[in-house]
């Protein structure tokens, strides 16, 4: 059973939980089925699209996924 | 529709981008995504700017980005919600990240009220975005002399407002504008509180290089038709520039000879 120390926070407002399947920045994208252009910090520092598949994530981290909105 | 086109060359150049339509668009506060890109097209604009937020993952059709690609606009994104040169910084950083762009419309405005651009923190994030390899164009004040710094740490255009965004007061700042106008090195681009394609127009008789117009063409009952005033205006007053404006006197200066027939 997951603990909070297995959870990841998204965009300050929703968890997943990390397991062996869904570890890497990558995996998280596929989890949340985002397929659009984003980009990706965790704890505030950018992490570069080439490096996702090998960023593996941590209990207790803070993802922000940032994409295009309108704007002026 | 009344078309028309220059007889002559008149490409603007931003850093390696030439454009041929002197319009910039924003992308906000359109009713929906099809009557943007709808407007968009009307325009003829060849930029469009967006902002970047934190996804909303509930909401799975928010993707802006779709219609213009398809559409090979140029991209400008903006710093928006930034307070200060590291929130712009960092923005500036996630853009180039997710739209793959190293253009950045560099905009932090601390008051949210008047939306006033920081000149301080502007011209520090400015000089390390450049730095960082990007294309900046900072919005900023009517401020000739901060123009000129901005062009100095290596700006490839700048954006002095008419008046605060979204206000659709016209161009208050026009004697301001005239001197940056002069002054420039790198184009002008006028932004902000441009309301009335007329506004459009008297930014580019003065010789604004290009204007950003977003609030005046998307809050309009009808944007599609909108767009294309503004597109008419706007090549309305490049031409005029082009050709040359009489002289302004403060007396009247007869057009007939009105002396012989009386004399």
């Amino acid at each position: 059973m997951s603990t909070n120390k297995n959870h990841v926070t998204i965009n300050n407002s929703q968890t997943i939980c990390i397991t062996p399947g869904v570890s890497t920045v990558v995996d998280v994208m596929i989890a949340l089925e985002i397929n659009k252009k984003v980009a990706i910090a965790i704890d505030n520092q950018i992490v570069r699209q080439s490096r996702w598949p090998k960023t593996t994530l941590n209990g207790g981290e803070n993802l922000s996924i940032f994409a295009a909105i309108a704007g002026g | 529709m009344l078309n028309f086109t220059l007889d002559i060359e008149d490409k603007l150049l931003i850093a390696d981008h030439q454009f041929s339509s002197r319009l910039f668009t924003g992308t906000g506060k359109f009713a929906n995504p099809a009557l943007m890109s709808e407007a968009l097209a009307a325009s003829q604009s060849e930029l469009v700017t967006m902002s970047l937020k934190r996804v909303e993952l509930q909401e799975k059709s928010d993707d802006i980005l779709g219609p213009l690609l398809a559409n090979d606009m140029k991209l400008l994104p903006n710093t928006s919600g930034a307070k200060t040169a590291q929130d712009a910084i960092f923005a500036a950083q996630l853009t180039r990240e997710a739209l793959e762009t190293n253009w950045i419309k560099l905009e932090i405005h601390p008051d949210p009220k008047y939306l006033m651009p920081d000149p301080i923190e502007t011209l520090k994030a400015a000089e390390a975005l450049v730095k960082d390899g990007f294309v900046v164009l900072p919005y900023m004040h009517a401020d000739p002399v901060l123009a000129k710094r901005l062009e100095e740490v290596g700006c490839q255009a700048v954006m002095p407002l008419g008046a605060p965004i979204g206000t659709n007061k016209g161009l208050i700042s026009d004697d301001f504008l005239k001197i940056i106008i002069e002054q420039a090195n790198v184009p002008v681009i006028v932004d902000a509180g441009i309301g009335a394609p007329s506004h459009a127009a008297y930014a580019m008789e003065l010789g604004a290089d290009a204007v950003l117009v977003n609030t005046a063409m998307a809050v309009s009952p009808d944007p599609v038709v909108m767009a294309k005033a503004f597109a008419m205006a706007v090549q309305s007053g490049r031409s005029a520039y082009l050709a040359g404006l009489g002289e302004v006197n403060s007396q009247a200066i007869a057009t007939s000879p009105l002396t012989a027939f009386l004399d």
